[in-house]
């Protein structure tokens, strides 16, 4: 029977060494803090920087200004004028400038199972028929998937979209009541999911969840970070710029009217802060002009094999995109610009449409991010 | 001279795969090999990968040679109000139940092969080696008696079974096993891989998170011997499990090799599969152990009826012209397996696997597992040849993350893509849609490139085995 013994020699070798890996597989999930190394990068220390000085700042800039313009709509519909109506409306746009600094952190306690904060109260164009005709019919619940009849831009509709005067007719009087109700319903609407989300980063909670989370596989806090900021350079570069110039296929025209703040007239501005912070993302800079520099993508760009060719690439492209953006006339609204084809628009699409590599695919592949949840090729 | 000297060889060894061999290591190898498909496809379901890969996605990419499957997939789906891929994980899942009870066996290893292969058949965007590994690995149990002795098959009707087998039954799964890991080691045998450390030098580092050998992951001399180790291990690995004193703890290197892979990259159920079939290299003794105390356990023992049925009633082994049926089969299969994954010889100049990994003609189905780290930027352009207004496309309205990242590096995906576009837009009024594209690709961390002729109407072009001459040179 020595072959038994011989075997279970074997067999117990064997399972001592599954017993290990297992265990090796178990603390994997666990956070274990590596001692800062000559070599490579501390990620923890970009996700501690980053949430610290950029992400929580800005959330806590929109929720405040959220604020403040639910208590200038307050205002406005107790006593529509055209005072109050000017205050509420630089009180929105104040609050949407903010927004556009917090909306690329898209992940983590802005997702819900009925979409992203930015999907909630950021989608565009407004749809003006929708939302009167629920108004007319008095449907203050929200209880509805029509997100362009809320959000941002479903106030900046019904605070911009005609004169002053005319705007405080339609709220003014009991003809005005189902307006002013509605317009009440969708701020405070639009003021519980920022608090959701703000409160989740500001009470420390989401944070250290976010600083621990410091892997690089598919659902880790750099991976969550690095995707949201890829998406939101699309979302600008694709809704913002090619779609209303109309270079989508098929589209015989331009559509002016699905620019982002059609009504207060601000797109190019809006435009301008949402790339500002898509770059102080990459850098790991806050948002005040002239703002502190961070560990952010560029410093863990600064590490890694082929990194710096990246980073002198990027730069490059940025600058090219800044001097593009800046060559647009600011005397005109940007839907007129786009009706009379601007061919300082043409340019600034072509080089967001340079940049898009630098950080979708060149950015990805050197860090070794996951993005995507499928198995890869095993060895 | 030398056609005698053939004929002596054919002569010496024409008998060799019809001696008798113990079945118990094909029992084990089918039980193992039901039980880890089982498990993969439970794992798939729950992961919800059928829907994300076969129920959301409007295109879907097809294999050169096999582009009727995913219409036929779209038609099924339609007339199925979206439930027929569920219907084929379904009969996969029992088909898997079927092989590693021995249940049914026929029956269920060839359903096991046509729904495996059908679903891996919709959509090139999850191709994966290994999943081409058990299509190969399903079709070759469609014909092997494995279902002979410990199964359900056997219980129900004891005249079945058989105590031993002809020894080619066994051997053909050796050495597609062996073939996986020699393939897969020779392949590392180029100066990216040795010289350059690429891409382990990407991938380790992004894996410093790992418990006690994190840290070490960082440096850059690690990435240098892993990869090293890597390709001594997998080009030698099956001559440590053949060789008995060597065994035990060649086996425990395969365990700790595909945990640890499987822990730092997202590989899926590949390590799995890989430990539970590597075991086909044990000695007969010990699948005849496990395979006796399995009946032990399933209480299952027959009344000791002797082996008295013969080979040859089922198996025409010693009727000459069966025999070479089998032979010419076995060693057309056999041949052609070692042959086929070197076809990319063809597509090159100058020999160089940098311009494999550029071109990818000729990657796929050759076990070049994680080899290289390549991603690309694709922007498609779509111009209405009678206004020669020009359009961009938004990749994402069309396809998902997993088959947008894949489509943007991989030429033949380019091309159906442009072709899919060209007939989208066809249908909504472009009149004659010409379809180029802009693509960068970037490999093993070097600065992207443009990938493809960005002038070319790729809508125009046709996948085939010829080089792609719209593909850029590496070098320019």
């Amino acid at each position: 029977m020595h072959y038994f013994s011989q075997l279970h020699r074997q067999a117990s070798a064997v399972a001592a060494f599954i017993a290990v890996c297992i265990m090796l597989g178990v603390s994997a999930c666990r956070d274990t803090r590596n001692p800062s190394s000559s070599s490579g990068f501390d990620r923890t220390t970009m996700l501690q920087e980053v949430s610290t000085n950029l992400i929580i700042p800005s959330y806590r800039e929109t929720q405040m200004a959220v604020s403040r313009l639910q208590t200038s709509i307050q205002a406005f519909t107790q006593s529509p004028s055209v005072s109050t109506l000017q205050t509420a409306q630089s009180a929105w746009l104040e609050a949407y400038r903010a927004f556009l600094r917090s909306s690329p952190y898209d992940f983590g306690p802005a997702e819900s199972a009925f979409g992203t904060l930015r999907e909630n109260i950021g989608v565009f164009p407004a749809n003006p028929q929708l939302t009167e005709q629920y108004i007319n019919e008095a449907r203050f619940d929200l209880n509805n998937f029509n997100r362009s009849t809320r959000g941002f831009h479903g106030m900046e509709y019904l605070l911009f979209a005609a004169s002053a005067q005319e705007t405080v007719t339609r709220f003014s009087a009991e003809a005005g009541a189902n307006r002013r109700q509605y317009l009440t319903a969708i701020t405070n609407d639009l003021k519980t999911r920022i608090d959701a989300v703000a409160n989740a980063w500001l009470s420390g909670g989401y944070q250290t969840q976010f600083t621990n989370n410091n892997g690089t596989s598919i659902g880790s806090s750099t991976s969550m970070l690095f995707n949201e900021f890829v998406k939101s350079f699309e979302e600008a570069k694709n809704f913002k710029v090619a779609l209303p110039l109309g270079r989508r296929p098929g589209q015989t025209t331009a559509l002016p009217q699905h620019v982002e703040g059609l009504y207060s007239a601000q797109s190019l501005d809006f435009l301008k802060i949402h790339l500002a912070t898509i770059e102080n993302i990459w850098h790991g800079r806050t948002a005040a002009s002239g703002g502190k520099d961070f560990t952010g993508f560029e410093e863990y760009l600064a590490t890694v094999a082929g990194g710096q060719e990246l980073i002198a690439n990027t730069k490059a492209q940025l600058a090219a995109v800044n001097a593009a953006l800046n060559a647009v006339p600011t005397s005109k609204p940007l839907a007129d610009l786009i009706r009379e084809n601007h061919p300082s628009l043409t340019t600034l699409n072509t080089e967001l449409q340079k940049q898009t590599r630098f950080f979708k695919s060149d950015m990805s592949s050197l860090l070794g991010i996951t993005i995507t949840y499928s198995s890869g090729d095993g060895d | 001279m030398k056609q005698s000297a053939f004929a002596r060889l054919y002569e010496r060894y024409r008998y060799r795969p019809f001696a008798p061999h113990s079945i118990a290591p094909l029992v084990m190898f089918r039980i193992l090999f039901g039980a880890a498909m089982m498990l993969g496809v439970v794992r798939f379901l729950l992961l919800g990968w059928v829907d994300v890969q076969y129920v959301k996605p409007t295109v879907h990419f097809a294999y050169y040679g096999f582009e009727w499957i995913p219409p036929l997939h779209d038609a099924l789906q339609a007339t199925t109000n979206g439930w027929s891929i569920y219907a084929v994980f379904a009969i996969m899942l029992a088909a898997a139940l079927g092989i590693t009870l021995g249940a049914w066996y026929r029956a269920s290893a060839v359903a096991y092969f046509l729904t495996f292969s059908y679903v891996e058949l919709i959509d090139k965007t999850y191709y994966l080696n290994h999943y081409y590994f058990v299509s190969l690995v399903a079709l070759l149990m469609t014909v092997l008696p494995a279902e002979r002795e410990c199964s359900v098959d056997v219980w129900r009707k004891p005249t079945l079974r058989l105590s031993s087998v002809p020894r080619w039954t066994v051997d053909i799964l050796k050495f597609q096993v062996a073939l996986v890991y020699v393939y897969a080691g020779v392949a590392k045998m180029q100066s990216e891989w040795l010289f350059r450390a690429m891409p382990l030098a990407i991938w380790l580092p992004a894996n410093d998170t790992l418990p006690l050998i994190g840290v070490w992951l960082r440096e850059r001399w690690v990435a240098y011997a892993f990869s090293w180790a890597g390709m001594v291990y997998d080009t030698t690995i099956i001559a440590w499990l053949i060789y008995p004193k060597t065994r035990a703890i060649a086996y425990v290197a395969v365990i700790v090799f595909h945990v640890l892979t499987g822990l730092m990259f997202q590989i899926g159920v590949f390590p799995l599969v890989m430990i539970t079939l590597t075991p086909v290299f044990f000695s007969v003794q010990f699948h005849e152990r496990c395979v006796s105390a399995l009946k032990r356990l399933a209480k299952a023992e027959q009344p000791q009826q002797e082996q008295t049925q013969d080979l040859q009633a089922r198996f025409p082994a010693h009727s000459s012209l069966g025999q070479r049926l089998v032979l010419a089969a076995l060693a057309t299969y056999v041949i052609v397996q070692i042959l086929f994954p070197w076809r990319w010889l063809l597509y090159q100049d100058r020999i160089s696997y940098k311009q494999l990994f550029w071109t990818e003609e000729g990657y796929r189905f050759g076990w070049r597992v994680m080899l290289m780290e390549k991603a690309g930027t694709a922007t498609f352009y779509v111009k209405d040849s009678s206004t020669g207004k020009e359009g961009e496309v938004v990749n994402r309205e069309f396809l998902n993350e997993h088959q947008e990242k894949q489509m943007a590096m991989q030429p033949d995906m380019l091309l159906e893509f442009a072709q899919h576009l060209r007939a989208y837009y066809a249908a909504r009024g472009v009149h004659k849609p010409s379809v180029r594209a802009e693509v960068y690709v970037t490999l093993n961390g070097e600065p992207s490139r443009l990938y493809v002729d960005s002038t070319v109407n790729l809508a125009a072009e046709r996948d085939s085995w010829q080089p792609k001459r719209w593909i850029l040179p590496l070098s320019q």
